[in-house]
């Protein structure tokens, strides 16, 4: 088992970023939480410490791993309902994503998207909002909704996501 | 297309296989749906984290041997992230060390938003004063080689959830500033 001192080290250094890293990924503070704990109580029982310039990679890609587990668990109609990627979904670019994008996503929303469709955009993504509530909410048909934020979508694809080679 | 958005909002009404070959149609509805588990990241990337009360958590699920060591290290991090200086609430500590007479410029504010998570605004102060709190708040030691460091004055709003490392990203785009990670010791060049 390590030291107390060495866990209390990492913990401290990382554990602020690890929580915020399972956050970002399943969304659900408890969920979060448990999985940065969990990583920490495999680490005491470990024989081997990742060294000191790799421990933050370690701890976090440990915390990716947690997050995928338990998506991977979860129930497709779960998946979806979170906005988690589906099991078995072949021919995916997930990972090609650039690892700034998550910043310039929102970059982009709040500096290049107009109305309605910002709005609409931030109901649908921050707010959790069906096409129908956003639709009542504004006033506006469900078709014209669903139009506008599919445009913005494909937009946040064309100027964020993976390029095509 | 539209099949996706309307299974999106109605899950519940779709059997999983449904919900699979809704979404694997074809290319334009899996990049799509792709996207979208992007920018909902993005969107929680966003939101700050609050730091709850870990260890009750923790004592629920494992063995009582442990608990004793994380309630500890639980305790700690809530610290740690809310007090920059030996226990004394971040609020005070860091306006009144801003506040000491050594920093002309206007002195740093530190937020807590209703989350209770912790910005900390750096207001023209010079670099070096920016890099001891943060190296601080990491546990790391300072190393200063730029003797123009504490000269360089900045604006800088560290979000103090975020990892070191990413901090120190943010703090290069800064013309002038090149910070290294080097083990537990914090460079700056």
């Amino acid at each position: 088992m390590f030291e107390r001192k060495k866990i209390e080290h990492l913990f401290r250094r990382h554990y602020a970023g690890m929580k915020h890293l399972a956050m970002t990924l399943v969304g659900d503070d408890d969920d979060a939480e448990d999985i940065v704990q969990d990583v920490f109580a495999r680490l005491m029982e470990l024989d081997v410490m990742p060294a000191a310039d790799k421990s933050e990679a370690y701890l976090m890609s440990a915390v990716r791993n947690g997050c995928y587990n338990l998506m991977r668990r979860a129930g497709v109609k779960e998946q979806v309902r979170n906005l988690w990627p589906v099991d078995a979904i072949d021919g995916g670019t997930l990972s090609e994503w650039q690892d700034e994008c998550l910043e310039a996503i929102q970059m982009f929303v709040d500096s290049r998207l107009t109305e309605p469709h910002r709005t609409i955009f931030r109901m649908r993504f921050d707010d959790d909002m069906t096409l129908k509530e956003i639709a009542a909410k504004l006033d506006m048909n469900i078709n014209t909704v669903y139009k506008y934020l599919v445009q913005s979508i494909q937009r946040v694809r064309n100027e964020v996501g993976p390029r095509k080679s | 297309m539209r099949k996706l958005f309307d299974m999106l909002d109605n899950p519940g009404q779709y059997t999983d296989d449904e919900i699979r070959r809704i979404i694997d149609s074809d290319s334009e509805t899996r990049d799509m749906y792709e996207t979208m588990v992007m920018i909902k990241r993005s969107s929680r990337n966003r939101s700050r984290v609050v730091p709850q009360a870990s260890h009750r958590k923790w004592q629920a699920k494992h063995v009582a041997a442990l608990v004793g060591l994380v309630s500890t290290l639980a305790v700690a991090a809530v610290v740690v992230t809310r007090s920059l200086h030996g226990g004394e609430p971040a609020e005070v500590a860091a306006v009144m060390e801003m506040n000491d007479g050594q920093h002309t410029g206007t002195a740093d504010t530190i937020r807590t938003d209703t989350t209770g998570v912790v910005t900390v605004t750096f207001d023209n102060i010079p670099l070096t004063a920016i890099a001891h709190d943060i190296a601080k708040f990491y546990n790391m030691s300072l190393v200063v080689r730029n003797d123009r460091a504490d000269s360089l004055r900045f604006y800088f709003v560290w979000y103090k959830e975020q990892p070191l490392g990413k901090v120190v990203e943010s703090l290069n785009r800064f013309e002038s500033v090149n910070m290294i990670i080097d083990n537990d010791r914090l460079i700056v060049e």
